[in-house]
């Protein structure tokens, strides 16, 4: 399989229907309301190496796992504790 | 020499020597392409209006080696009919007319499909069935954006009277023809691995088209329709990692979309974590797409991107529609999280249209309500004087109603000043007297409030909140119905009640996950060698050849 013609003509038809999309959309709603990236686009090569998928700082720290929040300071925590307080003084009553 | 003639003599000895990409680099149809296309067009139009004549003269230009040695290829049937096919094409083509144009290349791409069933020789189209097929989806891809083409198409009624079909459906459909063509092949080595180690014959082909028909079937929404293809892909396919990357990537990718829409995220994120991982650094786009999904099922699962994340440039106006959510599951603060997912976001219709909106507004309120029973317990729990108290820490169900009834009553002030914002009637009419008489308090749609609606929670209802915690793992305790409370096991030996109560999400969900065995074995993703033989030699074919359309 040779990625080559296909990598070619890729943009090319979208030169081609782009200026169809235009003359349509003279005289209709413009159809393109769909977001830039609403298709996973096709890659411009058809294999690479491991070497080829590595960034700065690799892929080992991307997720947040241990995430929970002892703050209790914070607007939400000391609107909270207001209305805890009045439970706590329903229950004394 | 007539270019026809020329054209003809070409395949012909692409054919002899058996040269593939010759074939698929000579047989093109996607504008633009060099003037000789468009000469071939005018002299085809010239000389071969009758498709008899065309055929008789196709058949003089390629004739059948009786003699071929056994190194090399031959015409046969069904290439003959796909160059019919093909010049045809050429002769009646106007690509001014997309719609006319798609059903012409739908059938050339058929007639290519059968010149490829060819058990012998058919394989030397494959290349050419494969950019030929790329051409049609992207042209049903096109048309589908345009409906102002496709508004007057009559529509594609199969035969089983099964109703209509979109275009893009029977596009899809047709390519899965050549999917199950070389998923099915017969191969002389049966786990479909040559000697080389790469998949053998037809093969080879697998994912081109799976990836074609998934691309297909996500943009007409009919994404269940994937189901059958994952199945045989599981039960025939070589390992997906003697692919080339790209076509690794995008079928993970597909296959974790799959996953996620399915309800399976603990799945969708190894899929689309594999997907990043290999995914070219320089493709932008495509790891910005992948990454939308990744990090809705990170969220689900309880892991949120970290600042490293963040940085990247394909996060980069994702990240900060994603931030708010998990900001307020980390509070376990209900009204930020509906908002961060309500209208007042400006970030709902995006989540909505990548179909990730409701899977994240009922999945992460199940880690909103864990985080607000742990922030509850901070603000109520007062250690015993005694460092030898027996007495289990607990969480009273009365505060925790208190709690989420101060939640919903802020998620009904909010937004008040503004009248248009409760969703009652436009039309006076239908307005009741009592709605007005109190204005403070909006009208909640079933989703927007803390249990449904304008429901106010009570004590019953988050005590059968905490039970469906417990029994998912994520608080560690057990209830005491008749004292209302929640009760905190083994705080000693865990570091405290707190660590004890409220186990981290992603360590309970990645632990169960381990437990089912669902970190080893992905449907839809073959991950080792099929283990063949020791059966007699039966495969089972039914359900494999069955049409897109056809259902499950």
């Amino acid at each position: 399989m040779s990625a080559a013609p296909a990598a070619g003509a890729a943009p090319t038809s979208k030169a081609t229907t782009s200026n169809k999309t235009t003359d349509a959309a003279k005289d209709t709603q413009p159809a393109a309301v769909l977001e830039e990236d609403d298709e996973f686009e096709d890659f411009p090569v058809e294999n690479w190496s491991q070497e080829e998928t590595e960034v700065p700082g690799g892929n080992a720290h991307l997720w947040e796992e241990s995430w929970d929040d002892d703050d209790t300071s914070e607007d939400f925590s000391a609107q909270l504790k207001e209305e805890l307080k009045k439970v706590e003084a329903g229950r004394k009553r | 020499m007539a270019i026809i003639e020329e054209f003809l003599a070409s395949i012909h000895a692409f054919i002899k020597t058996k040269d593939a990409l010759k074939l698929q680099d000579w047989l093109r149809v996607e504008p633009p392409l060099p003037e000789h296309y468009y000469k071939l067009g005018a002299e085809l139009k010239a000389k071969y209006k009758d498709g008899n004549v065309l055929e008789r003269y196709i058949e003089k230009l390629l004739p059948e080696n009786a003699n071929a040695k056994a190194d090399e290829g031959d015409v046969w049937p069904g290439f003959l009919a796909f160059m019919k096919a093909y010049l045809e094409f050429w002769r009646d083509v106007d690509f001014e007319d997309l719609l006319r144009t798609h059903t012409q290349l739908s059938e050339l791409v058929n007639s290519c499909i059968t010149a490829l069933s060819n058990a012998t020789y058919g394989i030397v189209v494959l290349p050419t069935v494969i950019q030929l097929s790329a051409a049609l989806a992207k042209l049903a891809m096109t048309l589908d954006k345009r409906p102002d083409l496709t508004r007057n198409r009559r529509a594609v009624v199969d035969q089983g009277g099964e109703g209509r079909k979109t275009l893009v459906e029977g596009t899809a459909e047709s390519i899965q023809r050549a999917f199950t063509m070389c998923l099915t092949e017969r191969t002389s080595n049966r786990n479909g691995i040559g000697k080389d180690g790469k998949p053998e014959g037809k093969k080879v082909g697998i994912y081109s088209f799976a990836n074609l028909v998934l691309k297909l079937l996500f943009q007409c929404r009919k994404t269940r329709l994937a189901n059958q293809l994952f199945t045989n892909i599981s039960q025939n396919s070589p390992p997906l990692s003697l692919y080339p990357a790209s076509q690794r990537v995008t079928y993970l990718y597909y296959l974790g979309r799959f996953q996620f829409a399915n309800g399976h995220f603990y799945h969708a994120q190894i899929c689309l974590q594999s997907s990043y991982d290999q995914c070219h650094a320089q493709c932008i786009s495509q790891r910005r797409m992948i990454l939308i999904y990744l990090i809705a099922s990170n969220l689900i699962l309880g892991r949120f991107p970290s600042p490293a994340l963040m940085s990247r440039p394909e996060a980069q106006g994702i990240v900060d529609k994603f931030f708010p959510v998990a900001k307020a599951i980390k509070k376990g603060d209900f009204v930020a999280f509906k908002r961060s997912l309500g209208p007042e976001s400006g970030n709902e219709e995006w989540f909505f249209q990548k179909g990730v909106l409701l899977p994240m507004l009922y999945r992460c309120e199940v880690l909103v309500w864990r985080s607000l029973a742990r922030r509850v317990f901070l603000l109520t729990y007062q250690a015993p004087g005694d460092v030898n108290s027996r007495k289990a820490p607990t969480l009273d169900f009365t505060d925790f109603a208190a709690a989420a009834q101060y939640c919903q009553m802020m998620l009904e002030m909010s937004g008040k000043s503004t009248p248009f914002n409760n969703r009652q009637h436009v039309n006076t009419m239908f307005m009741k007297p009592t709605e007005q008489s109190i204005p403070e308090r909006r009208k909640l749609s079933a989703a927007s409030g803390v249990i449904c609606g304008n429901h106010t929670p009570d004590v019953k209802e988050v005590e059968a909140i905490v039970a469906s915690l417990v029994q998912q793992g994520l608080l560690h305790g057990f209830i005491s119905h008749n004292q209302g409370k929640f009760a905190i096991l083994g705080a000693k030996q865990r570091g405290g009640a707190v660590n004890a109560g409220f186990p981290g999400v992603w360590d309970v969900l990645k632990t169960k996950a381990a437990r089912e065995g669902k970190n080893t074995q992905i449907p839809g993703w073959v991950l080792r060698e099929r283990q063949v033989g020791g059966m007699g030699g039966v495969v089972n074919l039914s359900g494999i050849a069955r049409p897109v359309g056809s259902g499950s």
